[in-house]
């Protein structure tokens, strides 16, 4: 289990969270959902480390996809995943299935949005870790691009039975993807699922959608 | 396209270079007064003559090695200023008073006080160093505080090695700001270094030769060492322009669209 304990985070004068708790299943993938503002990114960014806060999280390597890709842009796309794993047949194999394999030599300023979300949901997945976290992983991605995406991962999740805590604003890939959705709305879970199918979709339009 | 806006832009440089020709001719005749706007024909034919005399060359290498020494120096003194400021935040406010006060001084009363302590020759490398040192230190400082926050938060979760972030990603990215600029460094110092030699007076110099040109009313051998700085310093923003699109092609191309 990955436990949020107590967790109380501020920004200056803005309370996040207080006393927030949450327990994530190893192995399943878990997808965050809410209003902006409601702490999504804040709560993978403490399970990463990256910001500080109040309260205990266990201690897991994480690996990230960045809301904005946050590749280095000084290296080719091939040594941006290089640091991530040594293994150039891996690298092509996901490259291969993300449609970017052509891409390796270019750098990222030569890449459009997309291809740049897609290599770096790619060193997201290549990098070797107990739990992958992603921050809005589609967003920069049509929706051709969007489902083979989400049909990539669905598949690479389930085999390597990864860990996976993601944040997005769509109801469309939240469905898909994942095995649990919390929605969280003023410091506390307003909704959650862990048993996801088809009904969870109107579900989460009419709690997403009501004032 | 890309040719097309290279063609466009060679277009209009040389369009505007044409007029200020022109007008500097239109001026000329009107004025008819060779000590106050020698006519373009005349400038040229100064300026083709400086070429011949071995004296013009000694002054420029010198005037050029004086004009790398400053800008080595300052670059030096301020690069080991921002690392310490970057790495002991107390050192950052210690030296900010500093830098604003060179910053702040006068320069050619700097250059008269260091002529007492020191000579021609040297008075106007120090100059240059005390104008470029802040110039070059804040550039530093904004480049290293330009590395996106986003850039290290990837470097940390990714877990690269401390070389690793130094060398692969620090590095080049504070590099490419700090190249870009030397540039136009070298040709603002090359001002500053031709300005104090002309005060200092200085022997075998730019500086020296427009001082003398201008003490025997040879205006249009002073225009020609003056064009001849203008072109010198442009001539070397290019280069560094040059060199930082082929070192730093990472950062050259368009973003396309999907």
């Amino acid at each position: 289990m990955i436990n949020f304990n107590n967790i109380t985070k501020r920004y200056k004068d803005t309370l996040v969270f207080e006393n927030f708790s949450l327990s994530i299943k190893e192995g399943e993938t878990t997808c965050i959902l809410g209003e902006s503002g409601s702490g999504k990114t804040t709560l993978l960014n403490i399970l990463a480390n990256l910001t500080d806060y109040e309260g205990e999280v266990t201690n897991v390597k994480c690996s990230y996809v960045f809301q904005t890709p946050n590749l280095f842009p000084n290296l080719t796309v091939l040594d941006n995943l290089k640091l991530v794993c040594q293994d150039e047949n891996e690298i092509k194999s996901v490259c291969e299935k993300l449609k970017i394999a052509d891409k390796l030599l270019s750098y990222p300023k030569h890449l459009s949005g997309g291809q740049r979300q897609r290599v770096s949901l790619a060193r997201g997945v290549l990098f070797n870790a107990d739990v992958l976290l992603m921050d809005e992983p589609f967003s920069s991605l049509d929706l051709k691009n969007k489902v083979q995406a989400i049909n990539l991962l669905k598949e690479l999740f389930k085999e390597k039975k990864k860990t996976v805590v993601f944040v997005t604003h769509g109801v469309f890939e939240a469905v898909r993807l994942a095995d649990r959705i919390i929605v969280l709305e003023n410091n506390s879970i307003v909704y959650d699922n862990s048993k996801v199918n088809e009904k969870t979709e109107k579900e989460l339009f009419g709690l997403m959608l009501k004032d | 396209m890309k040719n097309k806006n290279r063609l466009y832009n060679l277009i209009f440089s040389v369009f505007s270079i044409a007029i200020i020709v022109a007008l500097w001719a239109i001026v000329a005749l009107v004025v008819k007064n060779e000590y106050v706007v020698p006519t373009v024909s005349d400038t040229l034919s100064a300026t083709f003559k400086l070429f011949t005399e071995s004296a013009f060359y000694v002054a420029l290498g010198l005037t050029l090695l004086r004009t790398v020494i400053a800008v080595v120096i300052s670059f030096a003194i301020a690069f080991i200023m921002a690392i310490l400021s970057q790495v002991f935040p107390l050192v950052k406010k210690l030296f900010s008073p500093l830098i604003s006060i060179i910053r702040i001084v006068p320069t050619m009363a700097v250059l008269l006080v260091i002529l007492l302590w020191t000579n021609p020759t040297i008075a106007p490398v120090v100059v240059a160093v005390l104008v470029m040192l802040p110039m070059i230190y804040s550039q530093f400082i904004t480049a290293f505080n330009g590395i996106d926050e986003g850039i290290i938060n990837a470097a940390k979760v990714f877990n690269l090695t401390k070389r690793q972030r130094i060398f692969k990603v620090y590095l080049p990215q504070v590099a490419l700001p700090i190249v870009s600029q030397t540039g136009s460094n070298f040709s603002f110092c090359i001002k500053l270094i031709i300005s104090a030699e002309v005060m200092a007076y200085t022997f075998r110099s730019i500086g020296g030769l427009m001082t003398t040109a201008n003490v025997f009313f040879e205006i249009p051998r002073l225009m020609g060492l003056t064009l001849i700085s203008v072109i010198i310093g442009l001539l070397i923003e290019m280069i560094f322009n040059f060199i930082t699109k082929k070192c730093f092609k990472w950062n050259n191309a368009e973003v396309k669209n999907d």
